[in-house]
């Protein structure tokens, strides 16, 4: 018998039916997307939009040809925002995204917004994608992350970290801290502002002048830069 | 009323040529073998089947039509008006002895392989004419042209993507379009669901084959004539009766013959235009 085409592949001349309906539900299926990453072609900021690259190769088993899906253009990119805040990256060409696709088409919606019909009656399409920023692969791990703490960073120079009784600012050696009971710590790696201005302070209390009769006493409000030197303490982290 | 008698102007004396082609696209005819066929054909855009009985190949035929990729194409009518009646893949050649013959079965489909296997992977930027997209979905088929009449003014303004069969985007543009779709005779049609194409609409009265009473159905009419191979699922046919006078748009066609006995008929069913 020939093995033309559209012929089973077990061994029986005719699918059952069991078969025949797993081999259609197999076909909705491939045509249906959900979720998988892509990579940046070209990011217009003005429009928020990504053209991307879905990552997962297809491949036909008909004739065992494996083939790049192909690029989406126009996909709107989800960055957190509400009202008037926004939170945005740089994105760029070779940066991975999440691509979800929509349950409906997002054609008109992506024009007008509101609530519009679909226009469209497919499904899960290829077409109707939005883009979440921040799925990578293991192969390029983020440097700098903190398994108990929200971190905001640029991965060359500078993060935030927001921990449960303070938030650290580093950029570079530079670190600044502000803790839940208002004490605040300022460095870059070597001189501690907060113990500089103590030590101006202290210095401050010590100031003598000469005079005709020699040097002075120390300052007549020497009790006064004590005073500031105790609030600077307890604001000091 | 329009309409060509064509097939009709001799219809005596049963003929039939089969000719098949190997992958290469060589083709070798096989005319004054007993021949019968059951050809289903719709306006649809799954493939139409048919089965081809052959009597007595030799057995360098019979071995030749179970290799693989072979395709096939049946002539039949009468002499001088021979009509393709069906063509297509062979999805299955099996040859088998029935004392005192040999007699080889051959299932086809037609554009079976362009719709099962011709996968299109096209990325469209904003702004590009469905049409455009809807052309290069017919041309991703990669099987012949046949008639088109249908004009879409919208543009992808979000741009298009899509990966998968030919067949499953152009279903997908057919619905929502408002297209039908099909291949026949091996060239791939398209119009605008419920209209005609732009084809030649073959007569079919008591003098060109209609065999017995038009019959009148829920959402159209049903009728027999004698075998009319350009009777075309999607294409118009006019027809003339007793009851029962217009032009119609032709939905499906069952298509019986035996170049020595039996029926050799064409039935039809069939709507008005919408």
């Amino acid at each position: 018998m020939g093995k033309s085409f559209g012929q089973p592949q077990t061994n029986s001349e005719t699918p059952s039916f069991v078969g025949a309906l797993q081999a259609v539900i197999n076909a909705q299926i491939l045509q249906m997307f959900t979720a998988m990453p892509g990579q940046i072609q070209a990011y217009d900021k003005s429009l928020g939009t990504v053209d991307v690259q879905p990552c997962i190769k297809r491949k036909y088993i008909k004739d065992d040809e494996v083939v790049d899906l192909p690029i989406i253009n126009n996909v709107p990119v989800c960055f957190p925002r509400a009202g008037q805040a926004a939170l945005t990256f740089p994105l760029a060409r070779g940066d991975y995204v999440m691509l979800v696709f929509s349950q409906r088409s997002l054609e008109r919606w992506k024009t007008q917004g509101g609530t519009v019909e679909a226009g469209d009656p497919r499904h899960h399409d290829l077409s109707d994608a939005m883009a979440i920023p921040g799925v990578y692969p293991g192969s390029v791990p983020l440097a700098g992350a903190d398994g108990d703490n929200p971190v905001l960073q640029n991965t060359v120079a500078s993060k935030i970290i927001v921990r449960k009784t303070e938030v650290e600012v580093a950029v570079g050696a530079g670190k600044l801290i502000v803790t839940k009971e208002g004490k605040f710590s300022f460095t870059n790696g070597v001189i501690d502002l907060m113990g500089l201005i103590d030590e101006a302070l202290e210095q401050c209390k010590l100031i003598t002048v000469p005079t005709i009769a020699g040097p002075s006493g120390t300052p007549l409000n020497a009790s006064a830069f004590e005073l500031i030197k105790q609030k600077l303490g307890v604001i000091t982290a | 009323m329009a309409g060509v008698v064509t097939a009709g102007a001799y219809q005596y004396l049963r003929t039939a040529e089969l000719t098949v082609f190997d992958k290469t696209g060589f083709g070798r005819k096989y005319d004054g073998l007993r021949v019968q066929f059951h050809i289903e054909k719709t306006s649809e855009s799954t493939a139409n089947k048919a089965e081809i009985k052959v009597f007595n190949l030799s057995d360098s035929s019979r071995f030749r039509i179970e290799e693989d990729e072979m395709s096939v194409e049946l002539k039949a009518g009468y002499p001088g008006a021979l009509e393709i009646v069906a063509s297509g893949d062979v999805s299955k050649g099996v040859s088998a002895k029935k004392a005192p013959d040999w007699l080889t079965t051959m299932e086809i489909q037609d554009g079976g392989k362009a719709l099962q296997e011709k996968h299109v992977d096209f990325s469209f930027t904003s702004g590009t004419p469905y049409q455009a997209i809807i052309e290069a979905a017919l041309n991703g088929l990669g099987v012949a042209q046949g008639p088109r009449s249908f004009a879409v003014s919208e543009t992808a303004v979000q741009g298009f993507s899509f990966s998968g069969t030919a067949k499953e985007l152009l279903d997908k543009l057919g619905r929502r379009f408002g297209l039908a779709w099909s291949i026949q005779n091996g060239a791939v049609q398209m119009g605008i669901d419920g209209a005609t194409l732009p084809a030649i609409a073959p007569l079919i009265d008591v003098y060109s084959g209609l065999i017995g009473n038009v019959l009148k159905r829920e959402k159209g009419i049903e009728f027999t004539s004698l075998l009319n191979g350009e009777i075309i699922p999607g294409h118009p046919v006019v027809v003339e009766s007793r009851d029962i006078n217009g032009t119609f748009l032709v939905k499906k066609t069952i298509l019986d013959g035996d170049t020595h006995d039996g029926p050799w008929q064409t039935k039809v069913e069939a709507e008005p235009i919408g």
